[in-house]
């Protein structure tokens, strides 16, 4: 398996996520796939929430996402996530729609890094 | 073993999910708190769950709450990205057992889980203690009751439902245990239990995995419970506990073969119905009752107790009580038999034996008060009160001369009584209390007292002799008859058991058997008194074998003090019906059975 690959240019840790699956290749793309179906149920769910000044709503869904992309070791859009959880906590709603931008793009590419790394011959 | 993964995220839930199943675990997933709950208060619910902090419907730290305060000691775990102490403190104070940080490592996972694991089995070790006789392995007190109080409920709820109650008593284990030592006395009991198992009801389908369907519980050191639940017809489950205890009684009958031993064992056994029971406890007492009418009437029996709810029951407890005010009150009285020279029928001693004069009931025979005064050692303070007033008596009667010769009186010692540390300075406390001249006291004791510490019994009953107080083994014959111990213990007389006595002149081999004994006995020095002499032929017989003496009720019912003045006066005896106040012909009771 290829482990030079590092978070600050693919967005995942892919060192501490092996380790979580324990090298489970199948695994990781179940997980992926679970994430695929996922992630844009969340991210609609996230987004209507802010239209509505839904508070906790986004709270919680932002809470999920970051748990979410804990597990996958998406660095990035965990930390996205993290923030938008403390606006919402705040009741400071006002930056949120950007991180949710951020967030989506973040995890798009760490997705499709994943599904790089999921299609790979050698492991 | 199961565990619940509560966890709302669905990529977290997989990724637990799969580590906990490659680390060998069944892995039930819900994604909300209710569901959580839910599953982890069902009857056959997973004892141990990760449950993520944040869910839909109800968070972590609730379901903690609610289902501890339901009871349940389910192995929790939290599952927290909240790293902060508070949080951890609140997670713990909420019921949770362990956290984890999310997403948690897999080696850490499994080692809490193995932590978790480790803390479930010894709480069900701890929980299987708690409730289970840990000699035979069965269903102790607690666990019994707590069965008992739910069918209770379940016959006041649903009328029709029936359950019956057998309790079953082994008769005179004590002995077996005194004699056999207790480490024997300890694998009869399991083998006891082995038996009972077999003997209850069983679930039918599928062959060979059969489990009883009928609760088998010790409760005391040789008291056994059966509950025999959903008992089908209309007699409130009589029936079905007759038949039990039929086949208890059959399956007992198999002698037991412990180390060289062969053991016979018989129970006596009360069966209650709890149909109109208000509580628990109350079967229990209704069944005790019919146990000990059991005993009182012959034991090896069972007795259907059909005294009506609420009617009030003798039980063993109100009986202790009863014994020890009636020894505050000094209402046991010795009555006393006449021990009665072959060759002239002159009386030569008595023999003194327990009655109880109680003052609703009257005059109450050993059989219904000696078993429970052994178990609880008040037979000790009975006995010291029996001794002294017979001790008072005999030397009253040689002071005045009232009978041609000194005589002596016997006193049974009974197995509590002789493992009590101080029993020498207890003889040496009557002989100067009442003055009796240590010559005229004679303590019988049966071989069963000796078999279990044979050093210790010889020097105390050398002891005792040294005092100038004579010793005789009583009951002989029915017990081991060890030439050894007859050679070792200071005997001065040997009483040859009433079983060899009865029907002696219509069976030549009794008579062989005795005459044996009375040879014996005579070459080792001692006197030979046949028990249970009955008319005048046994008595004529027991002469011609060279028997020194005898007692029965061809001389002699047992008597109290006034009348047994009376009897001394009389010369030869034989045949005093009319003197003896116990209607009905019975064996003698021993102070000591």
């Amino acid at each position: 398996m290829n482990l030079d690959s590092t978070h600050t240019d693919t967005g995942i840790n892919l060192n501490e996520l092996f380790a979580r699956v324990e090298y489970d290749r199948d695994l990781l793309c179940d997980m992926l796939q679970v994430f695929c179906q996922e992630f844009p149920k969340l991210h609609a769910l996230i987004t209507a929430a802010v239209i509505r000044g839904d508070r906790h709503q986004v709270q919680a869904s932002a809470h999920t996402l970051k748990g979410m992309f804990a597990s996958l070791s998406f660095s990035q859009a965990s930390a996205s996530a993290l923030r938008i959880e403390r606006m919402a906590r705040q009741a400071n709603l006002t930056g949120v729609p950007d991180e949710i931008d951020r967030l989506a793009y973040s995890a798009n590419c760490a997705q499709a890094n994943l599904q790089r790394v999921c299609g790979r011959e050698a492991w | 073993m199961k565990i619940l993964l509560a966890d709302d995220d669905a990529v977290s839930r997989i990724l637990l999910q799969r580590t906990l199943e490659r680390g060998g675990f069944k892995v039930l997933c819900v994604e909300d708190g209710h569901a959580a709950a839910a599953a982890l208060l069902a009857d056959d619910g997973p004892r141990m769950a990760i449950l993520d902090w944040e869910m839909p419907l109800q968070d972590g730290p609730s379901v903690c709450r609610e289902v501890r305060a339901a009871g349940s000691s389910a192995y929790l775990i939290l599952l927290t990205s909240r790293e902060a102490v508070e949080d951890i403190v609140t997670g713990f104070d909420a019921g949770a057992d362990d956290y984890l940080i999310h997403p948690c490592n897999p080696d850490e996972l499994k080692a809490r889980i193995r932590v978790g694991t480790r803390s479930l089995q010894l709480q069900a070790s701890l929980m299987h203690e708690a409730q289970h006789d840990p000699l035979t392995g069965l269903p102790n007190r607690a666990c019994f009751v707590k069965r008992l109080a739910h069918n209770v409920r379940r016959a006041r709820e649903h009328p029709g439902y029936n359950f019956a109650l057998l309790f079953v008593d082994i008769d005179r284990f004590k002995v077996i245990n005194d004699s056999l030592g207790h480490l024997i006395g300890d694998e009869l009991m399991k083998s006891i239990a082995q038996r009972l198992l077999q003997a209850v009801r069983f679930e039918s389908p599928p062959p060979g995995h059969s489990a009883p369907r009928d609760l088998v519980a010790r409760i005391g050191g040789d008291e056994f419970v059966i509950l025999l639940e959903n008992c089908a017809g209309l007699d409130n489950g009589v029936d079905a506990g007759v038949r039990v205890a039929q086949r208890i009684q059959t399956v007992l009958k198999q002698a037991f073969f412990l180390e060289n031993h062969e053991v016979f064992v018989t129970a006596s056994i009360g069966i209650s119905t709890g149909s109109d029971a208000t509580d628990a406890s109350e079967v229990l007492r209704s069944a005790d009752a019919a146990m000990y009418k059991a005993k009182r009437l012959g034991k090896a029996r069972f007795e259907v107790n059909d005294t009506p709810p609420g009617a009030p029951t003798v039980n063993r407890l109100q009986l202790e009580n009863d014994i020890r005010r009636g020894v505050e009150n000094e209402e046991f009285e010795a009555f006393y038999q006449p021990i009665v020279s072959l060759d002239d029928r002159c009386i030569v001693g008595f023999e003194a034996l327990v009655r109880w004069r109680h003052p609703q009931h009257g005059l109450l025979q050993p059989d219904h008060f000696l078993e429970i005064a052994e178990d609880s050692g008040l037979i000790v303070p009975i006995g010291a009160q029996v001794t002294r007033q017979a001790c008072r008596w005999m030397r009253r009667w040689n002071d005045s001369l009232i009978s041609p010769r000194p005589l002596t009186i016997c006193i049974n010692v009974s197995p509590r009584q002789f493992a009590e540390d101080d029993l020498v300075e207890r003889v040496q406390r009557v002989l100067s209390e009442t003055g009796i001249d240590p010559a005229f006291l004679e303590l019988e004791i049966t071989e069963n007292l000796t078999m279990q510490d044979a050093d210790r019994a010889a020097s105390l009953l050398d002891q005792i002799n040294r005092l100038g107080v004579s010793i005789s083994l009583d009951d002989f014959g029915t017990g081991y008859s060890s030439l050894n111990y007859l050679l070792r213990f200071p005997l001065r007389t040997l009483k040859v058991d009433r079983s060899f006595i009865y029907d002696i002149e219509n069976s030549r081999e009794r008579a062989t058997i005795v005459e044996t004994i009375i040879s014996l006995g005579h070459n080792l020095g001692m006197r030979v008194v046949a028990e249970g002499i009955e008319n005048a032929s046994q008595m004529d017989l027991l002469r011609s074998l060279d028997c020194d003496s005898g007692q029965g009720y061809f001389f002699s019912h047992p008597v109290p003090a006034n009348e047994a003045e009376q009897l001394l006066q009389r010369r030869p005896i034989g045949l005093i019906e009319a003197l003896h106040p116990e209607s009905q012909p019975r064996p003698a009771l021993l102070m000591a059975s």
